[in-house]
């Protein structure tokens, strides 16, 4: 830090000490409001999400108060959370929603501290599982543009490429969405030395790369295209809405890749000891199974610990033949440099 | 008024004028060199070099410049023959204007319509078709007004003089067309190098991925990667600039005194449609348009607080743009004609040649101690956005400004009015109307502006363009349409509204 920044910063740290401290002496003879700072992304706030149900319950019985900052998806989030340590501020205490493929960007930030729980799928100490989805592409054999009879779905990675599918794909962009990542990761685990042609093919196959998943669903059920990538769980969706939803989730031969969300707090921001234990504290209510029996109805996700009950609507869906993990160390940017360089 | 007077007030204006255009130009542009500040790593020479020369960001260089490139030329290959042939036609040539006046927003949420399901849609035709639709009424216009320039009696005094009908197009019209149609493609090529919003909604994704929309990336969204970001920056400057300057180095119109029909009465209906034509696809999107949406109260809710923030931000833009330009046009006004007056009309233009995502990035690595863009900064907005426009309102008001009548000002002064009373008198009642103009004109603009509000935008900080970019990419087309005809009308309403007294 230069020494102007550095003396900006000590100004806005005395202002910021004044202003407390002021706030205290002013709640001194009541009880201080403790505030956690949370950073989520939208989707887990959205309405009729999970996320306002755990604000709440929290809320109430932490005397406490939650401040929720929300980055527009996961790839954001991580952003986010870099800029802060560029800057040299720590504000996020906790964070909700990242993946196993964002982690290791994240990682070294991370209270080495993990949630109590008999869960399905374990990564380092520090990343408390929240919730999994196996990721797969949704198939709709009524799609409008089929002339005749629907095709044979694709079984394997590599049918993808067959040029019936040409523009019939709906995918998502790595640099912005996680199941966009988790699809180059995925054929990457799949295909080995293979992946690179496998996606300089997959370019023709895609109608558009959408940023967001939200965006490649939509035009996916306006009758845009037959394929969509996104998860199993999705299948599950379709059916708690309409039992005879034609939409069916495709397993690959090779395997299909997982993405486990999870949370984890941030070291340098728990300052004290009781700080510190309000974060853990909220992090073991994501964990805790009343939470976690809440995941499939609200995220359509399935939930990270053992033993919870599902839905009906989940009991259909079809499982992996293979689980597909990316490798515990790698790196992002380099991934994605090739990805860009593959696509080209 | 004294001499040592007059000239401490001459350099006290200038001065005033470039403390915003130093602040929010020069050192934003300066600090896309010096990344390492804030990545923390050191800077060398050759790593500069390195970066730049990077086979990722280079492809992304050939990618902006040919598709540039290739809608300049398709846009003057159309241009020049619509140009010559609407030339005798000034009201039709007027309203070829029209389509520049159309949100880029909207005209990609109309093509989005238009091209549904056909397998044009997401690709990189359907962003070259969208740009050189929207630039070829542009080059005609140049041209029309530049053809339409020239005497009816050159051309018939080289009829009669034997010359072929190629040998009195090369002597007569191209000396006259050539600098326009040059202006032309240099200002095509500008604006495509510098797309955002039209790549990043009808490109369908990378590879189709303008510099531009690759220094979006590389910032706002997946691994933060600023030293990439300023590298992307730093060809965009590149790119835009050098053509540029070759405009104002070489392009030199040749003055020939107006000879239009004062009335177009003998203009042919059909010349005013086939101008129009060129706004027809925009008019598309109407057809998308749900009344019911419009009249639900979800709407509403949903678009209530961007679209005061939109408003708000529009008419601060609008303000600031004008009173940054009054302040540079009383700076050259105070200045003696010559070659150093002529070097600060220039730097003031700078900025025109400067991309937004560019501006917005050294913006936010110039004054990173204060602005967090993923927490949003109106601040920001406002000031990349008033630099944005203030180049525009520039060139507009100054040679306004420049036609001030002297012995008036000098009658006025001698009657014992202060200059500012003097000024006011006699040259407020002349300038007013553009000035409103101006600002209209600027937050019209500023309404359907993306680029910068993406940049500097958060959750809690949506402006209307955005809510309908977000719309589009989760293919809520009801209600983008729904907005972007709210912005179409705000547009519409701000511009023709601040003709209505002329």
């Amino acid at each position: 830090m230069t020494p102007r920044l550095a003396f900006l910063h000590s100004i806005r740290v005395a202002l910021s000490f004044a202003i407390l401290s002021a706030d205290v002496s002013v709640r001194a003879a009541d009880e201080p409001i403790r505030v956690l700072s949370i950073l989520t992304y939208d989707s887990l706030m959205a309405e009729g999400g999970l996320g306002h149900e755990v604000v709440s319950r929290f809320e109430k019985s932490c005397r406490c108060r939650l401040k929720i900052q929300v980055a527009g998806d996961a790839a954001q989030m991580v952003s986010r959370l870099q800029l802060e340590q560029l800057r040299g501020r720590s504000e996020t205490q906790v964070v909700v929603g990242v993946d196993q493929a964002l982690w290791p960007q994240v990682r070294a930030m991370a209270l080495k501290w993990t949630a109590s729980g008999d869960f399905e799928h374990v990564l380092d100490p520090g990343f408390t599982p929240l919730d999994y989805g196996v990721m797969c592409w949704i198939w709709n054999p009524e799609w409008k543009g089929f002339a005749g009879s629907p095709p044979v779905p694709p079984r394997r990675w590599s049918d993808l490429l067959d040029p019936k599918w040409k523009r019939r794909l709906l995918l998502q962009d790595p640099r912005t969405s996680t199941p966009g990542l988790g699809f180059v990761l995925g054929a990457q685990a799949a295909l080995g030395d293979a992946a690179g042609n496998f996606i300089n093919g997959i370019r023709r196959q895609w109608m558009t790369l959408a940023a967001g998943w939200s965006g490649s669903y939509g035009l996916f059920l306006k009758g845009e295209a037959p394929l969509v990538w996104s998860y199993t769980t999705s299948q599950a969706y379709h059916l708690s809405r309409n039992p005879k939803s034609p939409f069916r989730a495709l397993v690959f031969e090779e395997g299909n890749p997982i993405q486990i969300e999870g949370s984890f707090i941030v070291e340098k921001a728990v300052a004290g000891p009781g700080q510190q234990e309000l974060a853990r504290q909220f992090v073991q209510l994501l964990a805790s199974k009343e939470i976690q029996e809440r995941i499939p109805n609200t995220q359509w996700m399935l939930p990270a610990l053992k033993g919870v009950a599902l839905p009906e609507e989940f009991q259909s869906i079809p499982s992996p033949l293979k689980i597909l993990r990316p490798p515990v160390e790698f790196d992002l940017r380099t991934t994605l440099r090739h990805w860009e360089l593959s696509i080209r | 008024m004294s001499a040592p007077r007059r000239s401490f007030i001459s350099t006290a204006l200038v001065i005033a004028a470039f403390l915003p255009w130093f602040a929010v130009f020069f050192v934003p542009a300066l600090s896309l060199l010096r990344t390492g500040q804030l990545t923390g790593t050191d800077w060398t020479l050759s790593g500069f070099f390195a970066g730049l020369v990077d086979p990722l960001l280079l492809a992304k260089v050939q990618f902006t410049a040919g598709q540039a490139m290739l809608s300049a030329l398709i846009s003057c290959l159309v241009g020049l023959p619509l140009g010559i042939y609407l030339r005798h036609s000034p009201r039709a040539t007027d309203w070829l204007k029209i389509p520049f006046g159309v949100p880029t927003l909207v005209a990609s949420a109309a093509w989005v319509s238009i091209l549904s399901r056909t397998s044009m849609i997401y690709s990189f035709e359907a962003v070259l078709m969208s740009h050189v639709v929207l630039n070829i009424p542009w080059v005609a216009s140049l041209v029309a007004e530049a053809a339409g320039g020239v005497p009816v009696g050159w051309d018939e005094l080289a009829r009669s003089l034997g010359a072929r009908s190629f040998t009195r197009w090369r002597t007569v019209y191209f000396p006259v067309i050539a600098p326009a149609l040059f202006s032309g493609f240099s200002q095509v090529f500008i604006l495509c190098s510098m797309s955002f919003t039209l790549v990043t909604l009808l490109g369908g994704g990378p590879p189709v991925e303008t510099l531009e929309a690759a220094i979006f990336a590389s910032v706002r969204t997946g691994t933060l990667d600023l030293v990439t970001g300023a590298n992307l920056s730093l060809w965009q400057l590149v790119l835009s600039l050098l053509p540029w300057l070759a405009l104002r180095m070489f392009w030199k119109p040749i003055a020939i005194p107006a000879v239009r029909p004062a009335s177009g009465a003998a203009e042919p209906r059909w010349h005013r449609v086939l101008a129009l034509a060129w706004v027809a696809p925009y008019a598309v999107f109407f057809k998308d348009v749900e009344p019911t949406v419009l009249v639900s109260s979800k709407f509403w809710s949903e678009i209530r607080d961007p679209l005061l923030l939109s408003l708000g931000l529009a008419i601060s833009v609008g303000v600031l743009a004008v009173l940054w330009s009054s302040l540079a046009i009383a700076a050259l006004s105070s200045m003696r004609e010559g070659r150093r007056q002529k070097v600060v009309e220039v730097l003031f233009l700078l900025p025109s040649g400067v991309s937004t995502l560019t501006l917005s990035l050294g913006f936010w690595l110039a004054y990173s101690a204060w602005i967090d863009p993923f927490e949003g900064s109106i601040a920001a907005l406002i000031f990349v956005q008033a630099l944005i426009f203030f180049p525009l309102v520039f060139r507009w008001l100054w040679p306004l400004a420049r036609l001030r009548s002297q012995a008036a000002l000098d009658v006025a002064r001698s009657l014992g009015a202060s200059p500012l009373r003097a000024w006011l008198e006699v040259e407020w009642p002349r300038l007013r109307q553009p000035f409103i103009h101006a600002v209209a004109l600027v937050s019209a603009a500023s309404t359907g502006e993306l680029a910068a509000v993406s940049f500097f935008s958060s959750e809690r900080m949506v402006t209307l363009p955005l809510l309908v970019s977000r719309w589009l990419a989760q293919y809520r087309f009801e209600y983008a349409h729904g907005v972007a005809a709210i912005l179409l009308v705000i547009s519409g309403v701000l511009t023709l509204g601040s003709r209505w007294e002329r």
